[in-house]
């Protein structure tokens, strides 16, 4: 029931894209993200995005990844990026590339004119670099996420946002409430889900009824759950406690280590590498 | 016959990364009126199994027949049956404390009969009844308590209570005796074995104890890695403790006594029921069987 959400995209491996750092991977989605912004100052260069394209696809292939699975999960994307594609094509200003139309419609005796559609140069370059940059991205989040376990990526967030915390801001309370959250989303998923299915054992059906009845019967699923999310969140700082937290004075990590050469000899080749493509092609 | 399963596998998310065959090919009948035991380790598919029994899961292979209606994979079930299918067969979860949800007693176990479209009269009745069935007090004090305020072992009786208000035709249980103190145990048994032979209830339990399998079980199934791996009486299953280990298993304690006294040449019969007090009088019976000469020696005296 609950079993299309899109969460836990984790794939376990022990591919080379596996064992990079989770800081590392994040760095690199970081740099492509300034890079395609950068190569969409310059019309109808597609050199960068191909070469990002190929990259992105050699990860995945290298992390074992489904690309029929990371298809699926596009698709959805691309398909919106089609529907709005159309409207920031007719409704880019700039130098005109083709003028269609206008075409005129007959509706009740009347001629209505429809158009003329002007689609200029920035139209064209523009909507095709954004939807390029978008699957690109999407592509590169998803080799993220399938190839990185949450409470890495977590640990690798914070791991950079450390910098912060000279400006005053908790940035490892932060972290620990956002793995402490990634820990138990899939464990209160999990509970609802028996929730759910305990109530249809009972006769409840949750797929059919008005609005209100649904509300009414998302209240039963409430009670229990907010109960459930108390008791636990109770023996959790119970066990925090016991284990010393707070106490010395800072917490180390389970999965961000140190810096590997792989990770270093990746971080200096993949910028170099595109960059070179960014400002020679 | 109450439940027939054939050929049954499940697959859970297909077509992801995810995809995990939790059941391969499990053939089984329960008859109707017996109390059969599924039992494996965490992750060898009993939940799942049962899950089949009241349609919250579909075949991927096979088909299930439970009480005249079928499930069988690649058909979606017409939403008729599986209401009816539901007020057949109930399912109590593991832990069924952690679901109540109404602020009182009365309203927790009066969801199913509600669920069900009955007139209040008869909702009453099913509520006293079910309270009367788990050995609660059917008074007002009890009906119009919070089941938050009542002891673990009471929350875990109106659980009970609320779905034997269904009055189902099959009860399926998860576990039912997890957490709960050496008395309540065996009150619960107590109550279970009076359901059964009352209201003539089929019972499935699932579980790893197989101390409650000896209790109440009259047929074991025993799940791992999702294949059915052995079936039959208590005595059959117990009595083949190398595959049980081989399940990760381990056969209750008096059902390995009696196993090891076979072995050592002893006619025992199967005992009425796998309680210390039972067992040693069958071993003791069979013990003055085999020695006449011993006992007349002792009369001489």
């Amino acid at each position: 029931m609950l079993n299309n959400l899109p969460i836990g995209v984790y794939v376990p491996g022990c591919t080379v894209v596996h064992q990079l750092r989770a800081r590392t991977k994040l760095l690199l989605l970081v740099w492509l993200t300034c890079l395609f912004f950068a190569a969409n100052r310059h019309y109808f260069h597609y050199a960068t995005y191909a070469a990002a394209f190929a990259l992105l696809l050699a990860t995945l292939l290298l992390a074992r990844v489904d690309v029929g699975y990371v298809w699926r999960r596009m698709r959805f994307l691309a398909i919106l990026l089609l529907i709005g594609a159309p409207f920031s094509l007719a409704w880019t200003p700039g130098e005109t590339w083709q003028t269609f139309g206008p075409a005129y419609v007959t509706i009740q005796g009347y001629s209505v004119p429809i158009g003329p559609l002007v689609i200029t140069y920035d139209g064209l370059w523009f909507t095709s670099s954004f939807t390029a940059i978008f699957l690109l991205l999407f592509l590169g989040s998803m080799a993220l996420t399938l190839t990185t376990t949450p409470v890495a990526l977590a640990e690798g967030v914070m791991l950079l946002l450390k910098p912060l915390r000279r400006l005053g801001l908790p940035v490892e309370e932060f972290g620990l409430m956002t793995l402490v959250a990634l820990r138990f989303f899939p464990v209160l998923v999990q509970e609802t889900e028996q929730l759910i299915k305990a109530q249809m054992s009972r006769g409840a059906d949750f797929t059919t009824g008005s609005l209100a009845q649904r509300a009414r019967r998302l209240g039963t699923l409430l009670v229990p759950l907010v109960q459930g999310a108390l008791r636990r969140a109770e023996g959790l700082s119970a066990a925090l406690e016991a284990r010393g937290y707070g106490v010395t004075h800072e917490a180390t990590l389970l999965h961000e280590g140190h810096l590997r050469p792989l990770d270093w000899l990746v971080l200096l080749a993949v910028p170099a590498l595109t960059a070179l493509i960014y400002l020679t092609l | 016959m109450s439940i027939q399963v054939e050929r049954l596998s499940h697959v859970y998310a297909p077509g992801t990364p995810q995809e995990r065959m939790a059941l391969r090919n499990v053939s089984l009948r329960i008859e109707d009126g017996a109390c059969a035991a599924i039992v494996g380790v965490t992750g060898s598919g009993k939940s799942t199994l049962v899950q089949h029994f009241n349609g919250l899961l579909r075949p991927s292979t096979g088909h299930v027949l439970v009480e005249g209606i079928a499930l069988a994979a690649g058909r979606k079930p017409r939403k008729a049956e599986l209401v009816e299918l539901r007020r057949r067969v109930s399912l109590l979860f593991q832990f069924p404390e952690a679901q109540l949800f109404a602020p009182t007693v009365y309203d927790d176990i009066a969801f199913g009969p509600r669920q069900l479209g009955l007139n209040e009269t008869a909702i009453r009745e099913r509520v006293l009844w079910a309270l009367e069935a788990v050995a609660l007090p059917a008074d007002q004090e009890m009906l119009t308590r919070s089941p938050f305020a009542l002891s673990g072992g009471q929350k875990r009786r109106v659980a009970l209570a609320g779905v034997l208000a269904m009055r189902p035709r099959v009860l399926v249980l998860d576990e039912p005796s997890a957490g709960l103190d050496a008395e309540a145990r065996d009150e619960l048994y107590a109550r279970l074995a009076a359901l059964r032979a009352r209201e003539r209830l089929t019972i499935v339990l699932v579980t790893h104890d197989m101390g409650e399998v000896a209790r109440l079980a009259t047929d074991v199934f025993v799940l791992a890695e999702g294949e059915l791996r052995l079936a039959g009486s208590p005595r059959a299953v117990f009595g083949q403790a190398p595959q049980i280990a081989e399940a990760g298993l381990v056969p209750p304690p008096l059902a390995e006594t009696l196993t090891r006294a076979r072995a050592a040449g002893l006619a025992v019969g199967e005992p009425a029921a796998y309680a210390p007090d039972v067992v040693a009088s069958a071993l003791a019976a069979a013990m003055r069987q085999r020695r006449p000469r011993a006992k007349g020696h002792g009369d001489a005296e």
